[in-house]
């Protein structure tokens, strides 16, 4: 009987799990049998050997909003969002996830539109269009000191590095922030770093919080819809 | 003598004067709607006993009277307030309401009111109308029978039945029916002709279905004066059992006037099979209430406590028919619903909230009534609402949902349906809702944060049905690409600053290096372009500063020379160059003297200029 078993058993696995696919490969066929937890594993496996590949959190995103967990799909949302944020399914899956947790992607006031290319570019490619733009710049003065030539080229090619520069700035301030989304079902804020501290407000799963300041394993946290202040533990909210 | 005469005469006056009542009646509106009620008040000032008679009310069905007295320095005021509800459309009178009171009859004047069939029609405001008194010398009263005992009547009960007392405003629903009354008067009948005291009950329904409302009367009748007497309603099971107010009466029974306090409720069945009612009860003492008595207002030694019990009901619940039973019942049995639909409002944006409204109306019970299955409504999110409910001239339950429209157009909400089984006929009967239509244009809002999962069929055929978070990528994720790459060569930042710097410092050291390299050819372009003999001077003149650093704003020739000789130039060009500068000297300060023109002059000075351009021995 036993033997039957152990045949079936491995039989099941040849099928649903063919030995000769590569990871993403397996874990996609079990994200499409609906084992949500066993392809998590294997994109997570996969995510520590690629850190840098938006895909796979989009993909670990995906399997978290399956299973439920809002709050830790928005985090990886938001991760492949900073590696790739010109990508229409992370864009989508990302606002669509904040929105069943009652938070937008574009703040309210902005344009889409503006918010959109405001984040066309990735940290590192604006850092990299900066650079650039440096670069050209400073070969341009070079011309130009030496030669006498070139002085206009030179000229816009400054205000085009100035431009850039501020923007990159204005990037690192909103990357530099220390983001992170509740993932548990409730969160409590309580006034200080510790149980004995009474709990001033309940924030629900998904909702974006910015971390101030860390005591033990305790957050100091902004409520970012809110602006409402207080300390979290640590073990409920994913750093993004 | 006369002082004594007239006290004499105002002492004998002084009872009629206090024996004297007046009566003021008045209504609350003089214009009203067949669906309006009003009140009817009557203020009588003075005097004991006062036993008001309304006259006849064929435009009115009187359904309650209240009755209140009150004392202020020695003198006793009495109120009565009726409640009318129109019958007939038309002008209706109240006619005069009568007292009869120590041989003499008073009475008020007509009050005329105007009915409408509806309360649209009726725009105009009703003021309130009061009735003057009027006082005849007829002794001829005659007291009508009537339901309403006085207030005043000595058989009235004491404060221990403050509760039956409290009659309180009848609305028709509470109206018993007559079948149920006509019991009630037979049982009264027959125990009333040996007893001064007994209790009856008699219920609308003997074989109600389930949630079916009916009404359960407990009448007490008294022949004597009594006090103490605490009552005790019945208890039900398989039932349930709501109060539906009380009203008072009198009856005669063989040769004997009782009077009744008659508490109602209202019972529904709750599961089929059989309901209980159990006995009501009321104790009080019996008193002979003699002069003596009544002149010392005392509780008389000869009472004697009794408990006195109505009858146990027992009634049989039938189950609703399941056959032909809609999807739209949801437990109303009875007639006389009334369903209405309302949305509001009527013109949104896309994405906006739209609150509609289905109110049933019923005279009896809603309480048993489940909450409205609202239909799904293709192009609307629907939010459902909790249900409220209230009473009123009938009481009413309101579902409601709150619809959020996905994408502009017109639409039109279906008729809702909503059945109720007819006891009487036996069937399931369904009302329906007007349908109503609804403006959806489309949004201002730009960003809409909440995607709303249904739409309807748009022109191309595709219809929305769902949303979800989209699947999962497959591909590999793209390569880094070219900005991106950039970033890695940062330390390329520090160079090309360091370039640039470096060449700063090397344009600012050589300047006047470059200054001499440039002179030559900053002199041919000047003598090319020169238009004047001034400009040729001051273009040898540069290049003699820039590239020999002799400076000739005042220095005379001879020294110009001196000082070209000494740079080591040989004699042919320093003479080349003194014929030169004389020449220009005399063509600019010397015009007449001028026997060339300005380009020959500069295609000499250029010649000059390659001589001294040619490096020296």
């Amino acid at each position: 009987m036993k033997k039957y078993i152990l045949t079936a058993s491995c039989l099941f696995f040849f099928f649903t799990v063919s030995p000769c696919q590569t990871p993403s490969q397996q874990a996609e066929e079990l994200y499409r049998q609906g084992r949500f937890a066993q392809a998590l594993t294997l994109y997570e496996q996969e995510a520590k050997d690629y850190p840098k590949n938006p895909f796979l959190y989009y993909n670990i995103g995906n399997a978290y909003f399956k299973m439920g967990s809002t709050g830790l799909a928005v985090a990886n949302y938001y991760r492949a969002y900073r590696l790739l944020p010109r990508d229409k399914d992370i864009r989508h899956n990302l606002a669509y996830a904040l929105a069943t947790c009652g938070e937008s992607l574009v703040p309210s006031g902005v344009p889409v539109s503006v918010y959109n290319a405001f984040f066309y570019l990735s940290f590192q490619e604006l850092k990299g269009l900066t650079c650039g733009l440096f670069w050209l710049t400073c070969l341009a003065v070079w011309l130009w000191l030496l030669r006498r030539k070139g002085r206009t080229t030179a000229l816009v090619l400054g205000i085009l590095f100035a431009l850039s520069a501020c923007w990159l700035y204005a990037r690192y301030t909103l990357e530099n922030r220390s983001l992170a989304v509740v993932a548990v079902p409730v969160a409590q804020i309580r006034s200080g770093p510790g149980t004995n501290f009474p709990v001033n407000a309940s924030v629900t799963q998904g909702h974006l919080l910015t971390v101030l300041d860390k005591k033990d394993s305790w957050y100091e946290v902004v409520v970012n819809t809110e602006s409402l202040k207080g300390w979290v533990e640590n073990d409920t909210l994913e750093k993004i | 003598m006369r002082k004594a005469w007239l006290g004499f005469v105002w002492m004998l006056c002084t009872p009629l004067v206090w024996a004297q009542i007046q009566i003021t009646a008045q209504v609350d509106k003089t214009e009203i709607s067949l669906d309006d009620e009003m009140t009817l008040s009557l203020h009588v000032q003075g005097g004991t006993n006062i036993r008001p008679q309304l006259p006849s009310l064929p435009a009115f069905n009187v359904y309650s009277r209240v009755s209140n007295s009150y004392s202020i320095n020695g003198k006793t005021s009495y109120e009565f307030r009726y409640i009318l509800v129109p019958r007939l459309v038309g002008n209706a009178t109240i006619g005069p309401i009568r007292i009869d009171y120590n041989g003499q009859t008073y009475q008020t004047d007509p009050i005329n009111i105007r009915i409408y069939r509806d309360a649209t029609s009726n725009s105009s405001p009703t003021p309130a109308v009061v009735g003057t008194t009027v006082a005849t010398d007829s002794a001829t009263a005659t007291n009508t029978a009537t339901d309403i005992p006085p207030a005043d009547d000595p058989l009235s009960p004491p404060f221990g039945m403050e509760h039956i007392n409290g009659t309180g405003n009848l609305t028709p629903r509470e109206a018993l029916t007559l079948s149920t009354s006509r019991e009630l008067t037979q049982q009264a009948y027959k125990r009333g002709q040996s007893e001064p005291f007994f209790l009856v009950s008699a219920v609308s329904n003997s074989r109600p279905y389930v949630g079916q409302s009916f009404t359960l009367a407990v009448r007490f009748y008294y022949a004597q004066a009594f006090d103490n007497a605490p009552y005790h309603a019945p208890e039900v099971s398989n039932l349930f059992m709501e109060d539906a107010g009380s009203s008072e009466g009198h009856q005669t029974i063989g040769d004997r006037v009782f009077y009744y306090r008659e508490m109602r409720y209202q019972l529904v069945g709750a599961a089929p099979g059989k309901g209980t009612i159990s006995s009501a009860s009321i104790e009080f003492t019996a008193s002979p209430f003699n002069w003596f008595d009544r002149l010392f207002g005392i509780t008389p030694v000869s009472a004697t406590p009794r408990v006195f019990e109505s009858a146990p009901i027992y009634v049989q619940i039938r189950p609703l028919p399941t056959e032909g039973r809609p999807a739209s019942f949801y437990g109303a049995v009875g007639a006389g619903y009334t369903l209405s639909a309302a949305a509001d409002p009527k013109e949104v944006e896309a994405g906006e909230s739209v609150n509609l409204s289905v109110t049933v109306t019923h005279s009896g019970n809603l309480k048993t009534v489940k909450d409205l299955n609202f239909p799904e409504l293709p192009g609307f999110k629907s939010y459902p609402v909790a249900p409220a409910s209230g009473t009123g001239k009938r009481n009413y339950k309101t579902f409601k949902t709150v619809l959020v429209p996905s994408s502009p157009g017109v639409y039109t909400i279906p008729p809702i349906e909503w059945t109720y089984f007819d006891p009487t006929l036996g069937q399931y009967k369904t009302l329906q809702t007007q349908p109503i239509s609804l403006q959806v244009n489309p949004s201002s809002a730009a960003n809409r944060s909440v995607d709303f999962s249904t739409s309807l069929p748009s022109n191309n055929g595709l219809q929305t049905l769902g949303s979800d978070i989209t699947y999962l990528k497959t591909t590999p994720a793209p390569q880094e690409n070219f900005l991106a790459r950039l970033s890695r060569f940062e330390y390329i930042n520090w160079a090309a600053l360091g370039l640039v710097g470096l060449t700063l410092l090397f344009c600012l050291l050589g300047r006047n290096r470059s200054a001499s390299t440039r002179a030559y050819g900053e002199a041919k372009r000047s003598l090319q372009k020169a238009t004047s003999y001034e400009q040729i001077s001051e273009a040898l003149s540069l290049y003699l500063a820039h590239k020999l650093n002799i400076h000739t704003g005042s220095t005379p020739l001879k020294e110009v020379v001196s000082s070209l000789q000494q740079r080591g130039y040989p004699n042919d060009t320093l003479r080349s160059f003194a014929t030169l500068w004389q020449q220009l000297e005399a063509l600019r300060f010397a015009p007449a003297a001028a026997g060339t023109s300005v380009k020959q002059q500069a295609a000499k000075a250029y010649t000059v200029l390659k001589l001294l351009e040619e490096k020296p021995r």
